[in-house]
C-alpha cells in the first residue's frame, strides 16, 4: 500500500506516452488530413508542441514519481524545504520562457508566410470576393480572363455558400462582411479568418487535394449561425474555368438563348 | 433522512419533467378563422383536418395537385398487421431512401367495400418485401386488406419535405407557413406567409402562382437582401421535396382562406353579434348540412386549376425577341422609359433610382382593410400588409435574382403581392429590354463630382 501513490503518478505518463501516439497515428489529433501546403506546415507546429508537452509532462511525472519512491522507505531524512530558493526561481522562470520563446520564433515563418503580403506565394491567383452575411457566403467571381477588381464590374459573376477554386494553385480571396463578425474556416485547409465588417481582409489559400472541403462560419454571428455552411470546392483548372464559363452562360440568360453549357447546376431549373 | 427524501422526489420529478418529449407541431388557426363563430370555426378546422391531417399525421388528398410520392403493389400475404407486397415507387427516385421514410404513408387498399385511408405504414422491409401497417381509428388490418387487393402507399415525398421543413425552414416560416415562427420577430423583412398562395418573385405571368422551378430556385439561392439564406448545398431532391411541402401548406392555408370567405358574410362573430347564438348554429348547421361539402369541392377545383397552371409552358415570361444589347443608346433610352410617363418608374423608385421616390411619401390605403382608410404612416404596402421599400436599383442587388431575364420578368410581369405592378402589356419587348439594361447599369453609374464625396 506504501508505494500505491508512487505508482499512481507512474501510470499516467504512461498513458500519456501511449495516447500521444495513438493520437496522431489514428486521426485524433487533427478533424481531417491538412489538404494544403501551408496546413501542413501547421500540423508540424502542432506536433512540435505535441513533443516538447509530451516530453515535458512525462519527464516531470518521472521525476515526481522517482521521489515519491525513495520517500516512501525513507524513514529518517526530513523533507527538503524549497520555497524562497532564488536560484531555483530564476531556473523554472528562464526554462519555460525560452521554450516560449523558441515555439514564438520557430512559427514566424509560417506566420510570415501566411500573413505578410511581401511573403506571399508569386503565383497568387485573386480567385473571389467572399462577403459573409448573416447567414450565408456570397461570392463574386471575376469574368472568364478577367482579374479581380476591388469594387463590382458589369460581367462579375456572383453564386452562394459554393466556392471553386483551382487545385494546386494559391489563391487569393477578398473576405468582407455585410453585417457582423464572422469568421471563414475550412478546417482541411487549415483556413480560419475573422470577416470584419467595415474592412475587407485578403486571406491565401492552397489547396493540394481535389474535391469539397466544408467551409464554416467560427464566430458565433446570431441565431442562425449554425445555418452558416458553405464548401470549398478544389478541381483542376479546366475545371474551373469550365465553371465560370457555365455560370457566365447562366447568369447572361436572357429568355430566349439558353445557356450553352448544360451543366450549370443552377441553370437546370430552366 | 426526511430531507433526503424530499431531495429524491425533487431529482425525480425534474428528471420525469425533463424526459417528457416535446409537444408535436401543430397547425394554427388564422386570425381570418378565429373571428368566425365557434360552430363555424370548427368546421373550418374539421374540413382541414380532413383534407390535410396534422402536421405529425399527414393526410394525402390526391385532389390536390401535389407530388405526394406514391408506391403502388400487390398484396400476397396478410399475417396480422404485417402485409407481403412489393412496392413499386411511381416516380424513379432512390428506392431505398423514400423506404426509409414511409412511416406514417397512408396506405390506400384498392378493393371496392374499403375507405380509404384506413391503414398507415410503420415500416417497409426491403429484404424480405413486408410492409408493416397499423390500422387508422382502430380498424384490423386483416378486415381491410385482403390477398390479391391492389395497394397504394401514398406521401412519402411529403412527409420528407415535412421533416425538412421543419428542420431548416420553420423557425421563421412557421408551422403552418403563416410566417410567424419563433425567429420571425427579429426581422424587418418579414418571412412570407404562404397562406395566400402568393409568392413575389416568380418567372410566371401576372396572375399565375409560383412554378415549382421558382420556389426551388429561391430555395436554392436564397434572397439576397432579405432574410432567407440560400440552401445551395441541399440536395436537389431534398429541395423538391421542400417545395413541395410549401406547396401543400401555401395550398392548406389558400383552402383556410377561400372557406372563411365563404362563411364569413353569415357566421363571423361580428355578423352574429345581434342575433340569438341559438339561431345562428341552426342556420350554421344547415349551411354545413346543405351547402359546405360543395363549397369545398369548388375550392379544391380552383386550388387544382390554379397550382397546375403554375406550371404550364404557356404561362412562364418568355420575352419575345432576344436582349437588346447594353449599348449607350439602348442605357439612354431605357433611362427615358424609367423618367418618362410611359414607365413612371421614378414615381416609386425615385429619379435616381435609389428607392425613394415621392409615392413613398405618400399615405396610402391599406391593403384588406376598409376601403378609402388611408394607413397613419406614408409608403407602400404588400397585400400581407407589411410597408414594402422601392428596391434601390444602384445597389445592386437583386432579390428575384440578377440574371437579365429576371429583371425581364420584374417588369414585364411585376412583383406579386406588391405594388411593382406589371409592364408586360403597357411596354414592348424591346422597351422592357432597355429599360432593364438601364436598370441594370445604375450600380455603375458614374456619379457626379459633388455626390462622390458622401
Amino acid at each position: 500500500m506504501n508505494k500505491f501513490w508512487p505508482f499512481f503518478f507512474m501510470f499516467w505518463p504512461f498513458v500519456a506516452v501511449v495516447l500521444f501516439f495513438i493520437a496522431p497515428s489514428m486521426g485524433w489529433w487533427f478533424p481531417s488530413e491538412a489538404f494544403s501546403p501551408l496546413g501542413v506546415q501547421i500540423d508540424n507546429l502542432f506536433y512540435l508542441i505535441l513533443v516538447i508537452v509530451s516530453v515535458t509532462f512525462v519527464g516531470t511525472h518521472i521525476g515526481l514519481g522517482y521521489a515519491l519512491w525513495k520517500g516512501v522507505d525513507n524513514k529518517a531524512e526530513k523533507g527538503w524545504f524549497s520555497h524562497g530558493s532564488h536560484s531555483l526561481e530564476v531556473l523554472w522562470s528562464i526554462a519555460p520562457a525560452g521554450i516560449l520563446m523558441f515555439i514564438s520564433l520557430y512559427q514566424l515563418d509560417v506566420w510570415r508566410t501566411y500573413r505578410v503580403k511581401s511573403a506571399y506565394p508569386k503565383d497568387l491567383y485573386g480567385v473571389a470576393e467572399v462577403t459573409a452575411r448573416q447567414f450565408e457566403w456570397r461570392i463574386r467571381y471575376p469574368a472568364p480572363g478577367k482579374k479581380l477588381q476591388p469594387t463590382p464590374q458589369p460581367d462579375d459573376l456572383y453564386t452562394v455558400n459554393d466556392l471553386h477554386v483551382p487545385v494546386n494553385q494559391p489563391v487569393l480571396i477578398r473576405l468582407r462582411s455585410m453585417d457582423v463578425q464572422h469568421s471563414f474556416f475550412v478546417p482541411a485547409l487549415r483556413v480560419k479568418q475573422d470577416a470584419v465588417p467595415g474592412t475587407v481582409i485578403p486571406v491565401w489559400f492552397e489547396a493540394s487535394k481535389e474535391g469539397g472541403f466544408d467551409l464554416t462560419c467560427a464566430e458565433l454571428c446570431g441565431w442562425g449561425h449554425y445555418k452558416m455552411r458553405g464548401r470549398v470546392f478544389a478541381e483542376r483548372k479546366t475545371e474551373f474555368e469550365k465553371y465560370l464559363n457555365t455560370l457566365k452562360a447562366e447568369q447572361g440568360f436572357d429568355g430566349v438563348n439558353k445557356p450553352s453549357e448544360s451543366g450549370a447546376e443552377i441553370a437546370k431549373t430552366e | 433522512m426526511k430531507s433526503f427524501r424530499r431531495l429524491a422526489t425533487c431529482i425525480a420529478l425534474v428528471i420525469a419533467a425533463g424526459c417528457q418529449s416535446e409537444r408535436a407541431p401543430q397547425f394554427a388557426s388564422s386570425q381570418q378563422t378565429q373571428g368566425l363563430v365557434k360552430v363555424a370555426q370548427d368546421a373550418v378546422n374539421a374540413e382541414l383536418e380532413a383534407g390535410f391531417g396534422s402536421p405529425s399525421q399527414l393526410a394525402a388528398w390526391t385532389a390536390l395537385p401535389v407530388d405526394f410520392g406514391t408506391f403502388s403493389g400487390t398484396v400476397t400475404q396478410v399475417n396480422g398487421s404485417t402485409l407481403g407486397l412489393e412496392l413499386v415507387p411511381e416516380s424513379p427516385l432512390a428506392f431505398k431512401r423514400r423506404a426509409g421514410l414511409l412511416r406514417g404513408s397512408a396506405v390506400l387498399v384498392a378493393s371496392g367495400a374499403n375507405p380509404a385511408g384506413v391503414l398507415r405504414a410503420e415500416s417497409y422491409n426491403v429484404d424480405g418485401k413486408t410492409l408493416s401497417v397499423i390500422g387508422d381509428k382502430g380498424a384490423a388490418v386483416s378486415d381491410v386488406a385482403k390477398v390479391g387487393d391492389k395497394v397504394t402507399v401514398v406521401g412519402d415525398t411529403l412527409q420528407y419535405g415535412r421533416d425538412l421543413y421543419l428542420r431548416h425552414c420553420v423557425h421563421c416560416h412557421g408551422v403552418s407557413g403563416d410566417g410567424n415562427g419563433p425567429t420571425a420577430k427579429y426581422f424587418a423583412i418579414k418571412p412570407r406567409d404562404y397562406r395566400r398562395g402568393i409568392f413575389k418573385f416568380t418567372s410566371t405571368k401576372p396572375t399565375v402562382r409560383a412554378s415549382h422551378d421558382d420556389l426551388f430556385r429561391i430555395v436554392k439561392l436564397g434572397i439576397p437582401g432579405t432574410y432567407m439564406p440560400s440552401f445551395m448545398l441541399l440536395a436537389d431532391e431534398e429541395v423538391k421535396a421542400m417545395v413541395e411541402y410549401i406547396r401543400w401548406l401555401a395550398m392548406r392555408g389558400e383552402m383556410e382562406g377561400k372557406l372563411v370567405v365563404e362563411m364569413n358574410n353569415d357566421f363571423s362573430q361580428k355578423a352574429a353579434k345581434d342575433r340569438a347564438i341559438a339561431e345562428v348554429n341552426q342556420e350554421f348547421e344547415n349551411f354545413r348540412k346543405t351547402e359546405l361539402a360543395g363549397k369545398v369541392e369548388g375550392a379544391v377545383g380552383e386550388l387544382k386549376e390554379d397550382w397546375e397552371a403554375s406550371d404550364a409552358e404557356d404561362n412562364l415570361v418568355v420575352p419575345g425577341a432576344e436582349r437588346v444589347a447594353s449599348t449607350a443608346e439602348s442605357i439612354e433610352r431605357g433611362r427615358k422609359l424609367f423618367l418618362g410617363d410611359k414607365g413612371k418608374c421614378f414615381s416609386c423608385h425615385g429619379e435616381k433610382g435609389r428607392g425613394n421616390g415621392a409615392s413613398t411619401e405618400d399615405f396610402n390605403d391599406i391593403p384588406g382593410g376598409e376601403p378609402g382608410k388611408k394607413s397613419d404612416v406614408p409608403g407602400l404596402f404588400d397585400v400581407w400588409g407589411n410597408i414594402v421599400k422601392p428596391r434601390d436599383l444602384t445597389s445592386g442587388i437583386y432579390r428575384g435574382g440578377r440574371r437579365p431575364v429576371d429583371i425581364y420578368r420584374r417588369i414585364s410581369a411585376g412583383i406579386k403581392g406588391t405594388p411593382m405592378q406589371a409592364f408586360g402589356t403597357t411596354l414592348k419587348d424591346d422597351e422592357i429590354w432597355d429599360l432593364t439594361n438601364y436598370v441594370m447599369s445604375l450600380p455603375f453609374e458614374k456619379k457626379p463630382k459633388s455626390e462622390a464625396k458622401h
